[in-house]
């Protein structure tokens, strides 16, 4: 140690505890001493070090939180204050009822206006009704579980041992138990929420698929989706107290969004495919189809280039989104191995290169660059994007993960804001092995249509980080999955043997559907799948004996009628799955078939239970045809049968989930 | 800054400093249903205290401050103890949890420091409060503050440059 450093003061100086003339005088003492600025340099660095790494390692021990009664009682004061107060509350509950309904009532007419434009007049009417009694209903129910559903989050987020602070956690959840309804101005909170999702929040038309006939259309075929931001903003509404709105919810992301546990044969390709079937919960007759995709787990970890396109604008300073962005990005680093990289690039207003390519071993540099950032400004997508890739191939790690990182709540609002644009900057950028990944954060403002549009075309994946558990499932649990690519632009084609198959309906999937044509086409791009990731689409097939009403087509009158290749095939279907290695530009395939066999009870097999449980949900919220013989209880009953280990408590919180559904669906 | 202002201003403080000084009060008090008591008076007492200008700018040491005495105030009661004595009597128990301390190499040697180098290198390097802040609440003069700190460190010193030299093995290769 320099004898320079024996001085208290010196720590001061490096603490900037010293006053402006006070450093000036040190420093030039020091200098007078004949100590170079490269000296005086290297010891403030080891000083801040030493306070980044203790303060890292105190806050280990930050696990303790008010109870969430004791917790009220401090905010006590705002309640006695707030204006409500000074009318006796229950007089007035009729008037404010009516009040908050109206632009409820409003809101929930525009959707159903685009929604059915024939049935305007019933439908409004129906739907006005129940929004007045959920709005009853949710004044009360929903508190008190989503205070205690709001503590089990911080507690899991402690439990996966999240040492950054559970502040955010718990704020999240803090705020989660204000909307709950601590205080009563709540009520009008919500309805701006409420409007919020309908005027603000950016979702695609998704329309539920429908039975095809197989003489019709004998093959069906879609790209693989590992998303799971669906499902986490379908959490962050029926936690707030609110129905997601129907387009919002992508059915294939919500059964993505869990780990199965997947016995599977041994494969010569980087990925497994599985198929297999039972009998249909949703109709007495029919059978569920199984189509079960696992990727390898690879030896090594993958290098990894890692520049992340942080969405600093105003819109972003919110506990649910700044900060906790901060907080994901510190779970990362202690993922990373000390070689690989991280760079952060901000936009909002101008985009800048807050951290250049910089080794993840450098933690200091990394968490100083990440405390210093800020959010002001409006937002300009766009140039920042630019700006990121740029730094990607500066850093290009051959035949590693090279990944840039957009985390937003996605309002580009200025520059080259045109979807097309940038959706084709994106995809030009994945041709040359640089993926995106999409991050979204936050409520209100979330661009979600324009975020899955971005990932999907950018050879990516898209995830929804409301809280630090779900932080810890992306960055920490998840991290290989989704950073580290088996396969990309995966297709299945499932070919239905007619001798079998009067029908079938592929369960979401709903905007991944390609033409049966595309399937051989190694230019159409298609979903990517990660190390270890497991993806699962369902049919509901319908046999040849059931009678259905189907659109018949009418036989050829000039062509041949459909010659069935394996006549005397036992196959009810057959599953086609291509795939390109993540740096190849063709496309490998191979085959599985499913051999006809007795149908099998569902709930002998726990995990397509689970499955099944988990797309009845979905489709019960999107009100969809399909479920309208199931209840939410015999939906919670499945999930409740076929929980099992459920070590990360998801399955746990899903179960939740249908509580909170059912309570608002009443 | 009206009277909303202030409430949004005081919902944020609580939900931001809640658990920093529950675990603040808990290492002086080592049980938590008191240590929970305390950190609610001290909320409750910023809500009545009128701060001057801006609500954002309150002295975040004041909080602990108020902690600090109201858990002194308790374990003085339970010990009849007279507080002008040395602090190390009172504040006997470890400023870090045992998980903490048995997983930590630098936790190890942070409890080998006196009790009042403990509670600065906790104040400054966790809970980020200023040498200024750190005198007010401890009573202790600024330069004491900052003595004790210098001291600190010098002694962790070696313990932490292995730890980070630890966190980047492969940098020589």
């Amino acid at each position: 140690m320099a004898t320079f450093t024996n001085d208290p003061q010196f720590t001061a100086y490096a603490l900037g505890e010293l006053e402006e003339t006070q450093k000036e005088e040190f420093r030039a003492r020091l200098l007078k001493e004949g100590i170079s600025e490269e000296e005086i340099q290297q010891e403030v660095d080891h000083i801040l070090d030493f306070k980044n790494r203790l303060g890292e390692e105190f806050s280990k021990d930050d696990s303790l939180r008010l109870a969430p009664e004791k917790r009220e009682e401090v905010l006590k004061p705002i309640q006695s204050k707030s204006i409500w107060d000074w009318f006796s509350i229950k007089k007035l509950a009729p008037l404010f009822v009516f009040v908050i309904a109206l632009p409820v009532i409003f809101f929930q007419f525009r959707e159903r206006a685009v929604d059915r434009l024939t049935k305007i007049n019933d439908g409004v009417f129906d739907g006005a009704d129940s929004w007045v009694g959920q709005l009853n209903e949710r004044s009360e129910a929903p508190k008190r579980k989503v205070l205690a559903k709001a503590e089990s989050r911080g507690r899991l987020a402690k439990k996966s041992k999240a040492s950054a602070s559970p502040e955010i956690a718990a704020g999240s959840a803090q705020s989660l138990a204000f909307k709950g309804g601590t205080h009563f101005s709540i009520a009008d909170s919500q309805v701006v929420n409420d409007r919020e999702a309908f005027n603000r929040e950016g979702y695609d038309h998704v329309e539920s698929n429908s039975y095809v006939s197989v003489q019709a259309e004998p093959l069906s075929t879609f790209s693989i989706d590992v998303d799971t931001a669906s499902y986490a903003n379908v959490r962050r509404f029926l936690e707030n107290g609110s129905l997601p709105p129907k387009h919002s919810i992508r059915v294939e992301e919500l059964i993505n969004y869990f780990p199965y546990d997947l016995k599977m044969d041994h494969s010569d390709h980087p990925i497994s495919v599985k198929v297999d079937q039972a009998e249909s919960p949703f109709h007495q007759g029919r059978r569920l189809v199984r189509v079960a995709m696992k990727a390898q787990m690879p030896k090594l970890k993958a290098q990894k280039n890692l520049v992340f396109l942080l969405d600093v604008s105003g819109s972003m300073n919110a506990t649910n989104k700044l900060p906790l962005l901060k907080e994901s990005l510190k779970i990362l680093l202690r993922e990373l191995e000390p070689t690989d990289t991280i760079s952060l690039v901000v936009y909002a207003g101008a985009a800048g290169v807050v951290l250049e390519p910089t080794p993840a071993k450098d933690r200091v540099k990394i968490l100083s660059a990440l405390n210093r950032l800020n959010a002001g400004g409006s937002t300009n997508g766009g140039a920042g994007i630019e700006a990121a890739y740029k730094l990607a191939k500066v850093a290009f790690k051959e035949g590693g993960v090279n990944r840039v990182i957009l985390a937003t709540d996605g309002d580009f609002n200025i520059g080259t804001s045109h979807r097309g644009g940038l959706v084709d900057m994106v995809k030009e950028k994945a041709k040359e092995n640089i993926f995106l990944t999409v991050l979204g954060f936050g409520m209100g403002n979330y661009q979600d249509g324009m975020l899955e549009e971005l990932s999907n075309k950018g050879n990516g994946n898209y995830a929804y980080i409301d809280n630090l558990s779900e932080a810890n499932k992306v960055f920490k649990h998840d991290l290989e999955k989704n950073m580290t690519t088996v396969a990309k632009d995966v297709k299945i084609q499932v070919e239905f043997n007619p001798q079998y198959v009067q029908a079938y309906r592929l369960i979401g999937y709903e905007n991944r559907t390609l033409a049966a044509k595309d399937f051989n086409d190694d230019k159409k791009d298609a979903g990517e799948i990660g190390a270890g990731h497991t993806v699962t689409a369902l049919y509901e097939v319908v046999g040849v004996d059931e009678k259905m009403p189907l659109a018949k087509v009418d036989d050829l009158k000039y062509g041949k009628k459909v010659v069935v290749k394996d006549n005397d095939s036992n196959e009810i279907l057959n599953v086609k799955v291509r795939y390109k290695k993540p740096e190849g530009t063709f496309s490998t395939k191979f085959e599985v078939p499913l051999k006809n066999a007795p149908q099998s009870e569902l709930k002998g097999d726990r995990e397509l239970l689970f499955a099944t449980s988990v797309a009845a949900f979905g489709m019960k919220l999107r009100e969809d045809e399909m479920t309208k013989n199931v209840s939410f209880k015999d939906i919670r009953e499945w999930a409740k049968n076929s929980k099992g280990k459920d070590e990360l408590n998801l399955r746990g919180e899903f179960i939740d989930l249908i509580d909170f559904a059912t309570s608002l669906k009443k | 800054m009206g009277s909303r202002d202030k409430e949004n201003w005081f919902q944020t403080t609580v939900v931001s400093l809640e658990s920093p000084l529950l675990n603040y009060t808990y290492k002086i008090l080592s049980r938590l249903a008191p240590s929970e008591e305390v950190v609610q008076e001290s909320f409750f007492r910023l809500w009545k205290q009128e701060f001057p200008g801006n609500f954002e700018h309150y002295p975040k040491a004041w909080l602990y401050k108020v902690c600090r005495n109201l858990a002194l105030d308790i374990l003085k009661k339970e010990k009849r103890m007279d507080l002008e004595g040395s602090l190390d009597e009172i504040l006997f128990s470890p400023c870090v949890s045992e998980t903490l301390l048995e997983s930590s190499l630098i936790m190890q040697e942070v409890v080998k420091l006196t009790v009042q180098q403990q509670e600065v290198l906790v104040l400054k390097f966790k809970d980020e409060l200023s040498y200024k802040e750190i005198a007010e609440l401890t009573g202790l003069s600024v330069s004491h503050v900052g003595v004790l700190l210098h001291e600190a460190l010098g002694a962790l010193r070696e313990v932490i440059l292995a730890d980070l030299k630890r966190l980047e093995p492969e940098t020589r290769l």
